[in-house]
């Protein structure tokens, strides 16, 4: 454990020199978070039901926000690793290829998350101000599912990149499972929205773990919710670790290296 | 000057001939990637979708306005970047000193820089518009002339918006995080209905931000056709395109050579 976190310190180390992409990263969220509060005005003077009162929702877009972080660099990395040959050095060392890319992308992403928490906070707080009755200690139980987001969604999209072992372009299904997230996943509008059935099924899938129950139960915080996305994660980061681990264990033997 | 025109337009044609020849050599990547846009532009229409299931207008447009917004605001972007993919680089050329190989060529600077490259993917955008056109039912002959022509309209606003922004590096030096926040901010307003804004957002989108020229003014077109607007957005083009060609050549006096050996052929 103490090389992983060696390597995630480094990666942290590393991130301040994209800090200007990071900075450029942030002024389009307060864009879109701009955007969102002139559309969901006009939409609730016209009583769209939605479940939540209109700062409720601009809470629950801000918090799905602060969640888009730069996952592109794990599927360039691994694709570019197994291109370029640079895999042959690195499955070799005295650790696990796929735990070094989950603490190496960890790393250069939770110091991006922090901030942009931080940055998504202040423009809530001035576009709707704080929401009335919200307790200071649901933040910590919220930050506590916000973090296991995160972390489900590092390992998920490693999990996709790992196809890079057969077909060395994993672009597409990454950017499918980017596209799901969008849409099923929660992060333009709340997918109680959807029509019921497809909200039915999407409601447990691992996509809507990652925002929709989260920014959920941060806005409209209580212990049933925060409980259930919770173990939900857990579950969900227990079986994509498995399968993370499963694939490059399969995927790594047939590997042909390229140069290197 | 009718010659000189002419001879420009030739010379954009063979750029784009050329281009998508050295692009369709490698078939699959070409048609992943403009069928990778078209499928990424649509996952906004499902967001659009679901938002109007729930109410029926939205800052005065109905669904069909909003396809036709998106429709216009790729197609436009689309067409920049198939004829002008290099324009977004431009400053890149100002400050590493590599235009002089196209300062020494006997055609317009901006055209050649810009000309030279084109994004394979931004067919997909320029198709998907029309899709759009199909899709809101009013692909009819006047609608597919009303949508050329603002199309055309806005792709000039839009490349003179980048032109400029990239001209400033002629005095700036660096100006990679303004162009692409200002970029961002331009293309962001332009795919979300005009109404849903307060009276600041718009004063900016017929002044600094010419999104409303580009896109919103087109729509109102769309609606309730009328000359006089028409002919304030090719106005508005023409304007848009003199500044930025001003900024351009007014800023080329101080622009200094890297005596980067390069050969364009």
């Amino acid at each position: 454990m103490k090389k992983y976190l060696k390597i995630f310190k480094i990666s942290i180390k590393n991130n301040v020199t994209y800090f200007k992409d990071f900075i450029i990263g942030n002024v389009f969220t307060v864009i879109i978070v701009i955007i969102f509060f002139f559309l969901w005005k006009k939409l609730y003077a016209q009583n769209i039901k939605t479940g939540f009162t209109f700062q409720e929702m601009m809470w629950y877009l801000i918090v799905g926000e602060s969640f888009t972080l730069n996952y592109n660099r794990i599927h360039r990395n691994v694709a570019q690793d197994i291109k370029s040959g640079d895999i042959a050095y690195k499955i070799n060392k005295p650790y696990n290829y796929t735990l070094y890319i989950l603490f190496d992308t960890l790393g250069r992403n939770l110091l991006d998350f922090y901030i942009s928490c931080f940055i998504s906070f202040a423009v809530g707080i001035a576009l709707v101000g704080p929401i009335k009755g919200y307790k200071f200690y649901y933040l910590f139980f919220s930050m506590i599912i916000m973090l296991c987001g995160v972390i489900l969604n590092h390992i998920i999209h490693i999990t996709i990149s790992l196809s890079a072992l057969w077909v060395e372009e994993n672009m597409p299904y990454a950017w499918i499972y980017g596209k799901i997230v969008f849409i099923f996943g929660g992060l333009l509008y709340p997918i109680s929205l959807l029509p019921k059935w497809m909200f039915k099924v999407n409601f447990y899938m691992p996509w809507s773990f990652v925002v929709y129950h989260i920014s959920k139960t941060a806005v409209k915080f209580n212990w049933n919710d925060f409980l259930f996305t919770f173990l939900g994660q857990v579950i969900y980061i227990l079986m994509f670790l498995f399968l993370m681990l499963t694939i490059y264990r399969r995927g790594v033997k047939m590997l042909n290296v390229n140069g290197g | 000057m009718l010659m000189e025109v002419r001879r420009h337009f030739k010379m954009l044609f063979s750029y784009v001939k050329f281009n998508l020849k050295c692009s369709s050599e490698y078939k699959i990547s070409f048609l992943t990637q403009i069928f990778g846009m078209i499928l990424n532009n649509g996952s906004f229409l499902i967001f659009w979708w679901i938002i109007f299931r729930n109410v029926n207008i939205i800052g005065g447009y109905s669904f069909d306005d909003v396809l036709i917004l998106w429709g216009l605001a790729s197609s436009s972007f689309g067409l920049t970047y198939i004829l002008f993919g290099n324009v977004r680089e431009l400053s890149d050329f100002i400050i590493s000193g590599r235009l002089d190989s196209y300062i020494l060529q006997p055609a317009d600077i901006v055209l050649n820089t810009c000309a030279s490259k084109m994004e394979v993917s931004s067919w997909g955008d320029l198709i998907y518009g029309y899709i759009l056109l199909i899709l809101a039912g009013r692909f009819d002959l006047k609608g597919a002339f009303l949508f050329t022509l603002f199309t055309v309209t806005g792709s000039i606003i839009y490349f003179s918006l980048i032109l400029l922004l990239n001209s400033l590096a002629f005095y700036l030096g660096n100006v990679e995080s303004t162009k692409r926040i200002l970029d961002m901010f331009f293309l962001a307003f332009a795919t979300y209905p005009e109404g849903i804004f307060d009276n600041f957002f718009r004063f900016m989108f017929y002044s600094v931000l010419p999104v409303g020229f580009s896109i919103y003014l087109p729509i109102r077109i769309f609606n309730n056709f009328s000359l006089l607007s028409i002919i304030l957005v090719i106005l508005a083009a023409l304007v848009w395109l003199f500044i930025s060609f001003k900024v351009f050549y007014s800023g080329l006096k101080r622009y200094e050579s890297a005596n980067i050996m390069e050969a364009k052929i």
